[in-house]
């Protein structure tokens, strides 16, 4: 251009503001979100579901874990839910393992020695209340629902694995298969129809407890109020909602 | 000791994410190698102050290539800037990603018009990139290159927090992570900082001493020096801050220490100990030492650094191999440990990392042939009477 | 007012104008933050912050080491309109686009899309409940309810049952047969509560007098009734004395209930029953311990009977012929054959004692019902 009029910083500056404004008007308008969907006669306001586990009941039988592989197509090698067994020796040492092969059988362990203190401990998702994995998710894929499920949305997962690696529990995979992050869901698709998750649903002993901390007479509250319980790794500040009834201390 | 959760067996970030912060520190360390010049006057730093800023912006380009590697969605990659989840460390990624972008594609521009401009003159494929790059405008006379050169001047100085930001929010990301023992330290941002800095350094040098070489050009002594000094001083501080967090642990010995002290007696003893620290760490600090405290002949100081330059280079991708990956090893049930290899022909496999590394090298040289990158060279063979 | 102070006032009023936007875009019902116009707003805000500190950065380094320009032509910007516009347009419009691209119902009820729950409410129901199960298999519910298994779940053995419940049978489901089935929930593991009843199955088999180790647990144990005992179980194991420890312990001890050989022995049979451990002592089954047929503790771990009313079955679980008994085993019997055989045949509520109570012992006038 043979026009060298000089652009000086005034009129720089008053372009650059004049391009915030606009860009202010293009994020501003968003279409509003349709209204809340149909729940159909679920309605997740009025409950707030819990789970304990009463360790000294569990027999280590493993059918909890075969129910939810089989009732949520759960990945091979991969676990919404686990026993693990603890055996404690007489010179302290501990040792820790998990049925995780094929059928998901306890079998006398291989290395004998001198057992002093063993059992089992079924595991799950701890569906916190502040959980940590929603917090990281970067997409807002991963949730809390009303009633205090927390999920991951399949459909908008990207497969970061950043909720897999902030579980402090061990909860979370990628599925092997979706490509996305995945975990127990309490059986979402169960409990809202008033039917009990399947590990609850298959445990011969009651080990396995859910209920509704809404219900103040209800089975989980009741033991609540009556029974000690404890919680995995509270010092995360996750408040866990999972309760561990006779928890020992080698348990993290 | 020999339990993890069974849904730990298998390492979710690979060596995908070794390399991802890897890249982008070297960014952020050839950014401020450029910032040095633009911003605080270092003019000795000119001969690499354009080809900084070039080597910035082709590893900002392929930077976020490891993450779209990885991703188990990467079709859904946008979601991260469609619906980002502000208390998620990851979500800042995709704004300050493109906005650093932005701001080094518009520093390249106001830095480098004079040479566009030259370049648009001519005939060829290259001169109608340059062209359209200019806006067919090719008018240049002192006035606009003084408002170029303030431009320029503002960019570089913007862009160091945002070069902070891009590359500390992964640190950020590692050292809030309160599940893993390995990784939640405050600590965790700086040496992320610090390490990308040395690792940018790390690279110019390294790259320099090779184009020269390959080129037959005299290799510019003050600024080979300069940047020598300013690399042995931020590796100090980096390597200083790495030791003062395994010191810190190690002091404490708090209930993590006893599968920590584990992880890096056992399965990091040669990544951590013997390479990154005793090897990479140890020598180039005396090398670049010797470089900088006392007077030696030419080529044996530029040999030298260069031989520092490389091995820091490689401390820092141990280092993030360290951390990423060493903190996957150990499981979260304190209580045991998993293994890792990456495949050689796997997605997120060696040979992919390794042709993601370089293909950033390759652009540069494209770059180069478009608009030259040392237009002040001098070859060898024109010696002055100076030695 | 300079320049540089009208700059800073335009900033302040870009700031204000979007803290203003900001406060619009805040959701009123949740408290919460990121309503996505809001989001958007905090971004620009935080960018904003960092521009105005490189000013003020730029401000104060920028004349350091540059020659201090003396006269001289301005800074011309003209040659920069078209580069920045075109920036500006492309993030106008990208921004513009990621509002049109959010999932439509995102934030509806937190930051995530607000269909994801109902989605996650849309499995398919693998297993299936008891009440199902009981549309036709009643009887089996019958007899497993008032058995040792009462509590366990039918889909605990049988697995998912949804598919065979819908298809009213034609789809299959596991029937578990095979040992190792059983033993999954009954081999000895020593993290088992002790409480809960485990064996060893070779000494099992020793016990029983089997000899061949192919002999499947369900040849003896119906897994429906388990222990072939149609009372309620919990009355049937105890026995008077031990239902009132509160006579010697102020609480309970689970442990001694769990695993009562640890208990001192306060008393053996005879204490009370002298006559009838008398009269057992000359009789064919005087080699047989009162606790194989009476239980009241567990005096090893594979003993697991309880006998109540004489129910025959319970006879018959040492006097069942079968080809696996060994040759050292009890005398067996075919049930229905040696009704037949003494003319009491289809004969109801026919009891082994009716006839061969002089075997065992003599069996005290009831002193309670």
């Amino acid at each position: 251009m043979t026009d060298c009029k000089s652009f000086n910083r005034r009129e720089f500056i008053e372009l650059v503001g004049a391009g915030s404004g606009l860009l202010l008007v293009a994020c501003g308008p968003v279409p509003p979100p349709p209204g809340a969907q149909a729940k159909d006669d679920y309605d997740w306001t009025k409950h707030y579901w819990a789970y304990a586990v009463d360790t000294a009941k569990c027999i280590g039988c493993c059918a909890c874990m075969r129910a939810c592989r089989a009732e949520n197509d759960v990945p091979e090698q991969y676990f919404r839910t686990w026993v693990e067994r603890y055996r404690i020796m007489a010179g302290g040492e501990v040792h820790v393992d998990v049925a995780a092969k094929d059928d998901h059988v306890f079998e006398k362990p291989a290395e004998g020695g001198d057992v002093v203190k063993a059992f089992f401990v079924p595991k799950l998702c701890n569906h916190c209340e502040k959980s940590v994995c929603n917090q990281v998710c970067p997409v807002g894929a991963a949730y809390n629902t009303k009633d205090g499920v927390v999920l991951v949305d399949r459909k908008h997962c990207i497969g970061c694995g950043y909720c897999v690696q902030a579980c402090p529990y061990g909860s979370r995979y990628i599925h092997p298969q979706l490509h996305v992050a995945d975990k127990c869901t309490l059986c979402y698709h169960r409990i809202t129809k008033g039917m009990l998750p399947a590990c609850v649903h298959a445990c011969p002993t009651g080990a396995r407890i859910f209920g509704d901390l809404k219900d103040p007479k209800g089975e989980l509250s009741t033991i609540l109020n009556q029974r000690r319980f404890r919680l995995l790794k509270p010092e995360m500040g996750t408040h866990p909602k999972c309760y561990y009834l006779g928890l020992d201390r080698e348990v993290v | 000791m020999d339990y993890v959760f069974p849904n730990e067996i298998n390492v979710t970030w690979t060596v995908m994410i070794v390399l991802y912060p890897y890249i982008t520190g070297l960014v952020a360390g050839a950014f401020i190698v450029s910032s040095l010049y633009h911003v605080f006057g270092r003019n000795e730093l000119k001969p690499v102050a354009r080809f900084s800023l070039a080597s910035a912006f082709v590893f900002l380009l392929f930077a976020t290539l490891p993450l779209l590697v990885h991703l188990g969605h990467p079709e859904r990659a946008f979601n991260i800037m469609i619906t980002p989840n502000f208390t998620s460390a990851m979500a800042g990624f995709g704004y300050i990603y493109t906005t650093y972008l932005i701001l080094v594609v518009l520093e390249i521009w106001f830095v480098m018009r004079a040479d566009f401009i030259r370049r648009a003159k001519g005939t060829g494929l290259a001169a109608l990139v340059c062209r359209a790059l200019l806006f067919f405008n090719l008018h240049e006379d002192e006035q606009t290159r003084k408002g170029d050169h303030k431009i320029a001047t503002f960019l570089a100085g913007l862009g160091i927090p945002l070069a902070c930001l891009l590359h500390g929010y992964v640190g950020f990301l590692f050292g809030s992570l309160k599940a893993n023992p390995w990784w939640a330290t405050p600590l965790m941002f700086v040496i992320f900082i610090f390490s990308a800095i040395v690792s940018g350094i790390s690279v110019l040098i390294f790259h320099y001493f090779v184009v020269s070489f390959l080129n037959g050009w005299k290799v510019d002594q003050a600024c080979v020096r300069s940047m020598g000094r300013y690399l042995w001083g931020f590796m100090i501080v980096a390597v200083a801050l790495e030791l003062l967090e395994i010191l810190s642990i190690a002091y404490k010995q708090t209930e993590e220490w006893e599968v920590l002290g584990e992880l890096i007696e056992r399965k990091l003893f040669l990544s951590y100990v013997v390479l990154q620290f005793m090897t990479f760490s140890l020598i180039p600090f005396l090398l670049l030492g010797i470089a900088a405290l006392i007077k030696l002949r030419e080529r044996l100081a530029n040999a030298i650094t260069w031989i520092a330059a490389t091995m820091l280079l490689a401390q820092v991708l141990l280092m993030r191999w360290n951390v990423v990956i060493g903190g996957q090893l150990l499981s979260k049930s304190l209580r045991g440990f998993t293994s890792y290899f990456p495949g050689l022909f796997e997605k997120e496999g060696v040979l992919i990392a390794v042709i993601i590394f370089t293909m950033p090298f390759i652009i540069l040289y494209v770059f180069h042939r478009i608009v030259p990158l040392f237009p002040d060279a001098v070859p060898k063979s024109a010696r002055t009477a100076e030695r | 007012m300079n320049r540089t102070s009208r700059a800073f006032l335009f900033f302040a009023a870009a700031l204000a104008a979007l803290i203003a936007a900001f406060a619009a875009g805040w959701d009123h019902d949740t408290g919460d933050a990121r309503s996505t116009a809001g989001m958007a707003i905090v971004a620009l805000l935080v960018v904003t912050a960092i521009v105005l500190v490189a000013v003020g950065v730029n401000a104060v380094l920028a004349g350091r080491d540059a020659p201090r320009a003396p006269a001289g032509p301005r800074a011309s910007y003209r040659h920069t309109v078209p580069l920045f516009l075109v920036v500006g347009v492309t993030v106008t419009a990208a921004l513009t686009a990621r509002s049109f691209a959010v999932p439509s119902g995102f934030g509806a009820h937190g930051y995530f899309r607000g269909t994801a729950p109902t989605e996650a409410r849309d499995f398919p129901l693998r297993h299936a409940g008891k009440e199902r199960c009981a549309e036709c298999h009643e009887d089996e519910l019958n007899l497993h309810d008032k058995d040792a298994h009462a509590k366990v779940p039918c889909e605990t053995c049988h697995g998912p049952g949804a598919q065979h419940a819908d298809a009213s049978g034609d789809a299959p489901i596991l029937v578990p047969r095979a040992k190792e089935d059983c033993l999954v929930c009954h081999r000895i593991l020593d993290a088992r509560p002790g409480a809960f009843p485990q064996i060893s199955l070779q000494d099992h088999y020793r016990f029983v007098g089997v000899k061949d180790d192919n002999v499947q647990c369900i040849q003896c144990h119906s897994p429906h009734e388990p222990l072939y005992m149609d009372r309620d179980l919990r009355t049937a194991r105890l026995h008077p004395l031990i239902h009132r420890c509160r006579d010697c312990h102020i609480g309970r001890t689970d442990e001694t209930l769990s695993r009562p050989e640890a208990h001192p022995a306060i008393f053996e049979c005879s204490y009370c029953h002298k006559t009838i451990v008398a009269d057992a002592a000359a009789r064919k089954h005087r080699k047989v311990s009162c606790t194989t047929c009476h239980i009241f503790f567990r005096d090893s771990d594979f003993a697991g009977r309880i006998i109540r009313d004489a129910d025959p079955r319970f006879c018959l679980l040492c006097h069942r012929k079968a080809a696996f008994r060994s040759d050292t085993a009890a005398p067996g019997i075919d049930w229905p054959a040696h009704l037949k055989d003494v003319g009491k045949e289809g004969l109801k509520n026919a009891r082994c004692i009716d006839c061969h109570q002089d075997r065992i012992h003599t069996i005290a006038p009831r002193s309670r019902p």
